[in-house]
């Protein structure tokens, strides 16, 4: 059994005078010990489901359909109860606005004693703090930041905050929100090599989103593509990165630079991202795809097993 | 910590100082001479003009009064009414009291009653009881207090009979001790009611306004996501994030309120700084026009710089310095 | 997206914001109604008739007449004119007060910017209606006076709001690139900063013409209004000597006052929320 499994995830934007297909049938399967790096250009939906995952998107305005199993457990249907105790002990998240991830009027550390708290109700001031100053170890703190509030830290000390506060009980599955993004190389894979490390030792899965490419290809196992909501092509890095079948994976590598040293034929991809209020009938890259035909333009690809975990959604590709 | 406070305090008496001299200057520029209001309508003669104006320092020049007067000041004496003849300090002490017990009252209920309303319709946000609050909320804002306060003595006064129409105690009977207390609160309920319906609805829409703003911060989220429970989110750090604006604006209005309680007290009738100071001004009393418009001034200095300090104590990003 | 023309913009405004458009008709019904009381008033309001103190409705008075005779309901419709007046004025007058001073403070910034500030908490600290008080009524209660007082001592708010958006237009491109040309820091001022940050200002504004609104009523309670005029406050003073007898000439002045604020209120508000639609959406 995977450790996540989305079926069919649909997320909608409802707002006064329309609705917005934020993410679409998204199928997508993490085993436990996994480490999956979402991509996508930013409006591609993928902080959108990060969140949808975590049941943390509005009520009032969304609407999440499909089935999102965790450990065979559907987060869409257990009851605000048992989501409270499944999160962060099994499931926690690191924000990408991490600068205001605390609250400014109440020190650092108290706010990581009350969340440790709330799934460790008896635990005592000495143990929270001994176990706050091994993770502030882990990303690189000095152990004064628990006596400190957050707007006497820099955004990268905040960002190592929220990734500490993150791991405080050990969870199953950890999403990374582009937390690494705001921080400078060195740091970044200081702290990506740390939580690799976690993963060995703690049983951690996973879950990066980010549009950095190179980071999901040095700290990864698999890679998702996202665009317009829709996943296009996921599978291992070696098989996804290395020769990319669908049409806008290929594009995506092509405007990063190469992580292997080769700087020539960077291109971006011409065009922007489609209106996602209005219902696209086929391809949702299709108006920006070198290779699209009318079949694409009329029929909605389905995500096809290339090669194992290996899929794609494209009728172009993979014709084996 | 004590730095600032001395700080504070400095500029609270600089811009006391400046505020006095202002006044002086404005009261003494003004048209009307009170020598000829004091020495009465019978057509006085020069001399006996001449002898007031010496006596009571007019016939210096107008910065030369005005040192006279900050050396008075200094040494605790805010000069004699030219009207009543009396000790200005002695005036203003025996007012004091009545003003501070309907300002101060009035300001805490409306501070507690508001930021209160305002909490419980931010988190029913949208509710029929939030569009409700709102829209009185509205309503009494734009009331002039005295009006409503005419038509509370009209109503619960004149027609209804429930309560004393004016002034602060009863004159027929001389109550002491725990009677006369009573007899105050009764007197009380009409201006300060009056006074909190008009000034919650300021309260209220900045908690609620302002928890809303903290209920949509990030870390609001954060908490979420850690599986906090909604009402610990909420009373611990939602509420502790909201109160910052209504402090802040506590400050501000107690000048605002101080002054305007002069129109409560015409109202009422009641007996305080307000309604002395107008008919100081009818009569042309300087002395005690100034000293009133100064310990006005000294009061709300001394409100805010004790705001600040709370600000300070409540909100870790100021720094003192 | 499509520009659209101020026009069709505005309509788009009107019909999703009902603040707006209530404050609006409001504001319509007002203006009417100052500018045609000569026509729409049944009586003249300085007359002095025979019957005082009628009741609401008795001899031809549909809101009564006052202690000296003369009619309620053409007071009123008179009285709009007096508080338009001096609402408009007097808010116009904070209004470019705060614009410049707070402009100025946050565009040029340093020395200048902490003189401004210190001299706005100064302000801040003065009892604002007890200094109204004196100046109206040791030089004299002419209408004039009146909105200038009230505009020179309610500026504050509408300074600091400026200085906020001065602060954050230099940062912007378009102004640096005009420094980058040469353009002299008074014309980038007049030129730039204030047209591009005035609108929150002119929302305060409006809100600001209720509260001179009030400080009128209140002044002219006192007896210190400018006797030439009908007034609404002056009618409240009025009422209140008749408190037992009259309570209508009070009541109706009143809810005179009150509705033209709520106008106001409106206007102002509805504006601050096309200005930030997140506070729409909160409520």
């Amino acid at each position: 059994m995977s450790l996540l499994e989305l079926k069919d995830v649909n997320v909608q934007y409802i707002l006064k005078d329309k609705k917005i297909m934020a993410c679409q049938h998204i199928d997508l399967e993490i085993e436990e010990r996994d480490s999956i790096g979402i991509v996508g250009e930013s409006g591609s939906g993928k902080s959108t489901l990060a969140n949808a995952i975590l049941r943390l998107l509005p009520k009032r305005i969304t609407a999440v359909d499909g089935e999102i199993l965790f450990e065979g457990k559907d987060l869409l249907k257990i009851t605000p109860e048992e989501l409270n105790a499944l999160r962060w002990k099994e499931i926690s998240v690191v924000f990408q606005k991490s600068m205001n991830a605390l609250s400014p009027v109440h020190k650092v550390g108290k706010q990581m004693e009350d969340v440790y708290r709330i799934h460790e109700p008896k635990a005592n001031r000495d143990e929270i703090r001994k176990r706050v100053y091994e993770l502030f170890k882990i990303v690189n703190l000095s152990d004064r930041v628990y006596e400190l509030y957050p707007h006497e830290l820099s955004g990268g000390m905040m960002q190592r905050v929220s990734i500490a506060l993150s791991l405080l009980h050990n969870p199953k599955l950890l999403v990374l929100d582009e937390a690494t993004t705001a921080l400078d190389v060195v740091t970044q894979s200081q702290i990506l090599q740390e939580i690799m490390k976690l993963e060995e030792n703690m049983n951690l899965t996973r879950i990066m989103i980010t549009h950095d490419v190179s980071v999901v290809a040095s700290t990864c196992k698999k890679i998702a593509v996202m665009y317009a909501g829709c996943l296009m092509e996921t599978g291992t890095v070696q098989d996804v990165l290395v020769n990319p079948k669908h049409p806008y994976t290929q594009g995506l590598l092509k405007s990063f630079p190469s992580f292997k040293g080769a700087k020539n034929d960077l291109r971006g991809i011409p065009g922007s991202l489609p209106d996602l209020s209005q219902e696209i009938q086929g391809c949702v890259f299709a108006d920006r795809c070198p290779y699209a035909d009318d079949r694409c333009r009329q029929e909605k690809p389905v995500l096809r097993v290339v090669n194992g975990c290996w899929k794609v959604a494209c009728h172009k590709a993979g014709g084996e | 910590m004590k730095r600032y406070i001395g700080k504070r305090a400095l500029s609270g008496i600089l811009v006391v100082i400046l505020s006095v001299c202002f006044n002086f200057t404005l009261i003494r520029l003004a048209p009307g001479d009170p020598v000829r209001i004091i020495a009465g309508l019978d057509n006085p003669n020069e001399q006996q003009i001449q002898v007031l104006r010496e006596k009571y320092g007019l016939d210096k020049s107008i910065p030369e009064q005005f040192v006279m007067f900050l050396k008075q000041v200094s040494q605790g004496d805010l000069g004699y009414s030219y009207v009543s003849d009396r000790p200005v300090v002695d005036m203003i002490v025996e007012k004091v009291g009545p003003t501070l017990t309907l300002t101060l009252t009035a300001v805490l209920l409306s501070v507690t009653l508001g930021t209160l309303i305002g909490i419980y319709a931010a988190r029913k946000n949208g509710s029929w009881f939030d569009k409700l609050v709102c829209n009185l909320s509205y309503f009494f804002d734009a009331t002039p207090g005295f009006w409503l306060g005419l038509m509370m003595i009209i109503v619960f006064a004149s027609y209804l009979k429930l309560l004393p129409t004016s002034g602060m105690v009863s004159l027929k009977n001389n109550y002491t001790g725990l009677k006369y207390i009573q007899d105050v609160a009764r007197h009380l309920v009409l201006p300060i009611s009056t006074m909190v319906l008009t000034q919650t609805p300021y309260y209220f829409r900045i908690a609620r306004s302002s928890v809303l703003q903290a209920m949509s911060e990030d870390y609001i989220i954060t908490f979420r996501a850690t599986g906090m429970k909604e009402s610990r989110i909420f009373n611990k750090y939602v509420l502790r994030n909201a109160i910052l604006p209504t402090v802040t604006v506590l400050g501000m209005s107690l000048g605002f309120l101080l002054s305007g309680s002069v129109l409560i007290e015409t109202v009422f009738a009641w007996p305080g700084m307000g309604r002395m100071m107008f008919t100081a001004i009818g009569k042309r009393d300087y002395p005690l026009l100034t000293g009133i418009y100064l310990v006005t001034s000294v009061m709300i200095c001394i409100a805010m710089i004790l705001v600040d300090i709370l600000y300070g104590l409540i909100d870790p990003r100021i720094r003192y310095d | 997206m499509k520009k659209r023309t101020f026009f069709s913009q505005f309509k788009h405004v009107i019909k999703t914001n009902a603040q707006l458009r209530t404050g609006l008709i409001c504001l319509v019904i007002l203006v009417t109604v100052a500018l045609l009381a000569p026509v729409l008033a049944p009586c003249d309001p300085y007359k002095l008739y025979d019957s005082i103190l009628a009741k609401p409705g008795t001899s031809g008075h549909i809101l009564g007449t006052d202690g000296l005779g003369r009619d309620v309901l053409s007071q009123i419709l008179y009285g709009a004119r007096t508080s338009l007046m001096i609402g408009v004025v007097a808010a116009s007058i904070s209004g470019i007060i705060g614009t410049c001073i707070g402009g100025i403070a946050g565009f040029f910034g340093g020395k200048v910017d902490r003189f401004v500030s210190e001299f706005m908490n100064f302000f801040l600290m003065t009892p604002s209606f007890f200094l109204i008080l004196i100046i109206v009524a040791l030089f004299g209660s002419n209408i004039m006076y009146i909105m200038i007082v009230i505009g020179f001592t309610s500026w504050t708010g509408n300074a600091r709001l400026m200085r906020a958006q001065a602060i954050s237009l230099k940062e912007r491109t378009f102004v640096k690139s005009a420094t980058a040309m040469g353009e002299g820091k008074f014309a980038i001022m007049f030129k730039h900063i204030i047209p591009n940050g005035i609108f929150p200002i002119v929302a305060q504004t409006t809100m600001n013409v209720s509260s001179a609104i009030l400080s009128e009523a209140g002044l002219s309670f006192l007896g210190l209004g400018d006797p030439n005029v009908v007034s609404w406050g002056q009618m409240i003073s009025h009422g209140k000597q008749y408190m037992l007898k009259g309570w209508w000439i009070a009541a109706f002045a009143g809810i005179a006052v009150i509705f033209t604020v709520l106008t106001f209120f409106m206007i102002g508000d509805g504006m601050n929320r096309v200005l930030s639609p997140k506070m729409n959406s909160n409520n």
